[in-house]
């Protein structure tokens, strides 16, 4: 799967449509609340994070959905400096703020400054889940032209399924079989005069496969805005095992006829941290039965996830599970958190990346950009240690213990740092014996730390880096000027 | 030395004074005489030198029952004194059957492994017919070799002919053999003519200087043994087992780190970074130890000492193959150190390479590839050979943990034997596995609560628990269960339905 806003030049075949007259008149509505999205932003880079990239331009689409609101994907204003919108017939581009934006959901919310902007508008209003194989339109503004654009498809498969924008999140996604592009990001689903999705990202092997974001999830995130701050989606934080086995059932002393899965494992700070046990059996959640397999009954086209029914809860509101534990059936509930360990595995967008600089060396908090990156800059070496610590870091319980791995993972050659090079892409354990568990860690110390010598010590290498800490703070401001550092 | 260089000038003068004194006809003639005399040569080498072709079938890590198809790979083997033959062990990797074939013969005899050694590279074959080595004549080896020169190579083609080749030797380095642990010197060889690296006897003025084990094409380079390690193995210094030293270091650089570990001079010295359990140099070095000396040579920061011959060496050269300076299994080797910021000499013990702390078995070390099948789940030991069965991109392909496994645990740590990686290969599916089919490439952690450290483990606790139920524990805290009653009969079926060998099946 693929960003619509990827760089896939994809041209749009102008297609005609036999519509019928009372459509017409319908489509005029939609036209009047759908918006063109003009962005200019600049990415933040992780390899070089004092530095900024170029400026680049891009378009999406937006729909008006009431209150002056905008809504379009977070993946078209990720990252953006500059934005500005226009509606069809419109000649002026109007500019934008951003009120809010959902990178878990790929979701965002923009208002136009100028009420000029607003005139003549229509809002759309939000449907349901539309059946399968019921057809729908997708209405933006894709890539070859500025003219607005309009694609028809049939509703093809509901699951849930990985939001490529953040690259960790999954929700419940329709797929649809329509024409959909890149610049029709953003852009609403229509069917029966209601919005049923917006269009997000495309199937990259396999023509004409498109997802849209279901009703359900914009809600989710319309709801969470309510308050003015958007605080997004809480985890379970647990991984299951499927009961199809009946030895495992027997040994574990599960009753015949009793459906559910097993808890495998229960991730460090997620929801159900102190409340579930590993090889529980979990057979209701909020009242609805779960399957073998995990999955609990969506409407009449879907069994989901059972996950899917934390996806729609907040912060805060409680979880219901019904548990066979120790061969007893018990209620257990806990409330809703969101679980901010994932954030290092998710692409970051609108916020610089932190780092520290010793001696030319370059540490940062081991991050999903920060691998990107690295694997970019062709550097493998010693990949394989912190490749495991990213993939298991929460489910092997490491971060039980450190809030992050921080890694050497650059270094801006200068004759205090001439022997590191064997301890780059390496997890920096501990320095001076204190053990390192954040980049804070890491600056306070060397900010703290009066003798004579700095002992990094490298996970798994036995020997650590030794660094002459005056030498190397004399050296720092010498690196900053010589490599260009702010 | 001066006076050989004096005689040959003697002769070219004598040689070319002759020519200019005949008449052109006369040195016409003596340019066939010199062919002649090669010709000669060459025919003396076939008496040598052997085809040796081997059957091979390589295991199959992903279905430990069976092997991979039959191929054959062709090397050449030299003839040395004690009526054997010597060729690179790695060609006799996984061979079902070893023929040779000598110049004066069509047809081609059975050999068998009379003594291989994987550090070295280096096999002995024997014959068991009767006078096959009556018309053949053994090699002699150089004491010392000379670099860089010009040497003669020499193999047989399929024909029983010599092909000779030219080459030369540019110079030597410690390095690992395909399957060995423990860094050897290896010759640099280039030549621009086609080789294979699969033997080829390196000559020089009749002698042999080297076998060439390894060779690139595109580089136009390749490896060879030299001659004194084939002595060495062929017990001609006495003991033919290598030694290790133990221990792997890193060189000191930096004036910090210098500062660090109080060294004074300038380029001195080596730092002792990781140290092998059971090896020479446990419980005598520490991590952190600066080595000075060892074994009475100096050596550098990053770790040479001044050959007499060979110039600068790495200091492993004096650990793991000393015998010109007394150093063998057994022997002491003093080591002058720094440790905790004084000096001191401590004695290092050589022993060989400590097999028994590898946890993670090398691609090709001629052991069997431990497994454990039953009820359709297949429990493997991880090994290198395992990890290459996803072929040439593997690290990118398998499990990122196996990788980080395979890359820092390879080997114990510490005083204590961590023992074997296990893994739940695959699931064969059968109704009695019901649920497990898609669980592939995990680590097992525990059988009935205890911890695994081999695949015996396993079927040890299933032949030996008196519960019905055996519960296995998978790392990413998934549980298995085998159910000792259904075992028999999900054999039988999966024997039945996917031809598995039935003696691949159940109890070890």
């Amino acid at each position: 799967m693929q960003f619509l806003k990827s760089g896939l030049i994809v041209l749009v075949f102008s297609l005609h449509f036999p519509l019928f007259s009372e459509e017409r008149s319908d489509f005029d509505q939609v036209r009047k609340a759908v918006v063109q999205i003009k962005v200019y932003s600049q990415a933040f880079s992780a390899f070089t994070p004092w530095a900024t990239d170029g400026v680049r331009a891009s378009s999406g689409t937006g729909f008006l959905i009431g209150n002056k609101r905008i809504l379009t994907n977070a993946h078209v204003i990720s990252n953006a400096k500059y934005v500005q919108v226009q509606r069809y017939n419109q000649t002026e581009w109007y500019r934008v703020k951003i009120l809010h934006v959902a990178h878990d959901c790929d979701l965002a919310v923009l208002e136009a400054e100028d009420p000029e902007f607003y005139k003549d508008s229509t809002d759309l209003s939000l449907g349901e889940i539309p059946e399968l194989n019921s057809s729908l339109i997708v209405v933006g503004y894709p890539i070859g032209g500025n003219k607005v654009s309009v694609t028809r498809g049939i509703v093809s498969r509901k699951e849930q399924s990985k939001y490529e924008h953040s690259s960790v999140d999954s929700h419940l996604v329709l797929q649809v079989d329509a024409a959909i592009n890149p610049g029709n990001s953003g852009g609403p689903a229509i069917q029966n005069n209601n919005v049923v999705g917006v269009a997000f990202q495309v199937a990259t092997k396999g023509e004409n496969i498109g997802y849209l974001i279901p009703t359900k999830v914009i809600r989710h995130f319309l709801k969470d805005i309510e308050d003015g701050r958007y605080d997004g989606y809480v985890e379970l934080g647990i991984g299951t095992f499927n009961s199809f086995n009946t030895s495992l059932r027997k040994v574990k002393g599960i009753p015949e006829g009793l459906e559910g899965v097993f808890v495998s494992r229960i991730l460090p700070n997620g929801s159900a941290d102190g409340y579930l046990k590993e090889g529980d059996y979990l057979t209701e959640i909020d009242g609805l039965a779960i399957g073998r397999n995990g999955t609990i009954t969506l409407d009449k086209d879907a069994r989901v996830d059972f996950t899917e029914a934390v996806d729609d809860k907040y912060s805060g509101e409680p979880i219901r599970f019904k548990v066979f534990r120790n061969g007893k059936l018990i209620d257990v509930e806990f409330k809703a958190k969101r679980m901010p360990d994932f954030d290092f595995m998710k692409n970051r967008y609108d916020t610089p990346f932190d780092y520290s600089m010793i001696g030319g060396l370059l540490f940062q908090e081991m991050s999903r950009d920060l691998l990107g990156a690295w694997s970019r800059s062709g550097n493998t070496s010693g990949g394989s240690q912190f490749l495991y610590r990213y993939d298991y870091f929460i489910e092997d319980g490491i971060g039980r213990t450190k809030k992050a791995d921080v890694v050497l993972y650059r270094k801006l050659a200068h004759p205090v740092n001439s022997s590191s090079d064997y301890f780059l892409n390496l997890v920096l354990e501990s320095v001076n014996g204190e053990p390192i568990n954040s980049l804070a860690d890491l600056k306070r110390i060397t900010a703290e730390s009066k003798s004579k010598f700095l002992k990094l010590k490298f996970l798994n290498i036995d020997l650590p880096l030794i660094l002459d800490r005056e030498e190397t703070q004399k050296a720092d401001s010498q690196i900053r000027s010589t490599y260009g550092l702010e | 030395m001066k006076s050989k260089i004096f005689l040959v000038i003697i002769s070219v003068c004598i040689f070319s004074a002759g020519l200019s004194a005949k008449k052109p006809k006369s040195s016409v003639k003596k340019v066939p005489n010199g062919i002649a005399s090669q010709a000669k040569a060459e025919e003396e080498y076939k008496k040598s030198i052997v085809q040796v072709k081997i059957s091979f079938q390589e295991p199959d890590y992903f279905n430990p029952w069976k092997k991979k198809n039959p191929k054959v790979r062709r090397g050449v083997g030299i003839i040395v004194p004690g009526e054997k033959i010597l060729l690179p062990a790695h060609l006799l990797a996984h061979s079902t059957l070893i023929e040779v074939k000598k110049y004066s013969s069509y047809a081609e005899t059975k050999a068998t492994v009379a003594r291989q050694d994987f550090e070295s590279d280096l096999a002995l074959l024997k014959i068991e017919e009767e006078n096959f080595f009556k018309d053949l004549t053994p090699f002699e080896f150089q004491k010392e070799i000379d670099y860089p020169r010009q040497v003669s190579i020499y193999q047989l083609d399929n024909s029983g002919s010599i092909q000779s080749a030219s080459g030369a030797l540019i110079s030597m380095d410690l390095d690992q053999y395909p399957q060995g642990m423990v860094e050897l010197p290896v010759l640099d060889v280039n030549s621009t003519e086609t080789l294979n690296g699969n033997g080829e006897v390196l000559l020089e003025k009749g002698k042999v200087s080297g076998i060439l084990f390894d060779f690139s094409g595109d580089k136009n380079s390749g490896r060879a043994i030299p001659s004194f390690l084939i002595s060495k193995f062929l017990g001609n210094f006495g003991k033919t087992e290598i030694p290790f030293k133990g221990f792997r270091y890193r060189p000191i650089m930096d004036k910090a780190t210098k500062d660090f570990y109080s060294l004074k001079t300038k380029d001195q010295g080596i730092l002792v970074a990781e140290i092998l359990p059971d090896s020479s140099a446990d419980g005598i070095l520490k991590i952190g130890d600066v080595i000075l000396e060892f074994g009475g040579k100096k050596i550098d920061s990053k770790g040479y000492f001044q050959h007499p011959k060979y110039g600068k060496q790495v200091l492993s050269y004096i650990a793991h193959l000393g015998d010109e300076f007394g150093y063998q299994i057994g022997k002491q080797v003093p080591v002058k150190i720094i440790r905790s910021g004084k000096e001191e000499e401590v004695q290092l013990s050589l022993k060989p390479f400590p097999y028994s702390s590898i946890r993670i078995p090398h691609r090709n070390l001629g052991s069997k590839s431990e497994y454990y099948f039953d009820g359709g789940f297949l429990f493997v030991e991880l090994s290198e050979g395992y990890l290459l069965e996803w072929g040439k991109d593997w690290r990118s392909k398998v499990d990122r943990k196996l990788l980080y496994t395979f890359d820092y645990h390879k080997f114990s740590t510490g005083d204590k034997k961590e023992g074997k990686f296990v893994l739940l290969s695959q699931v064969i599916p059968d109704e009695s596995n019901q649920g497990y089919h898609e669980i592939s490439g995990r680590l097992v952690d525990q059988v009935n609560g205890k911890p695994v450290q081999s695949i015996l483990d396993i079927s040890n606790e299933v032949k030996s628990s008196k519960s019905r139920y055996i519960t296995i524990s998978l790392d990413d805290g998934t549980d298995i269960v085998l159910d000792q009653e259904s075992l028999a009969s999900a054999n039988q079926r999966i024997q039945k339905e996917y031809r598995i060998p039935k003696s691949a099946m159940g109890s070890r």
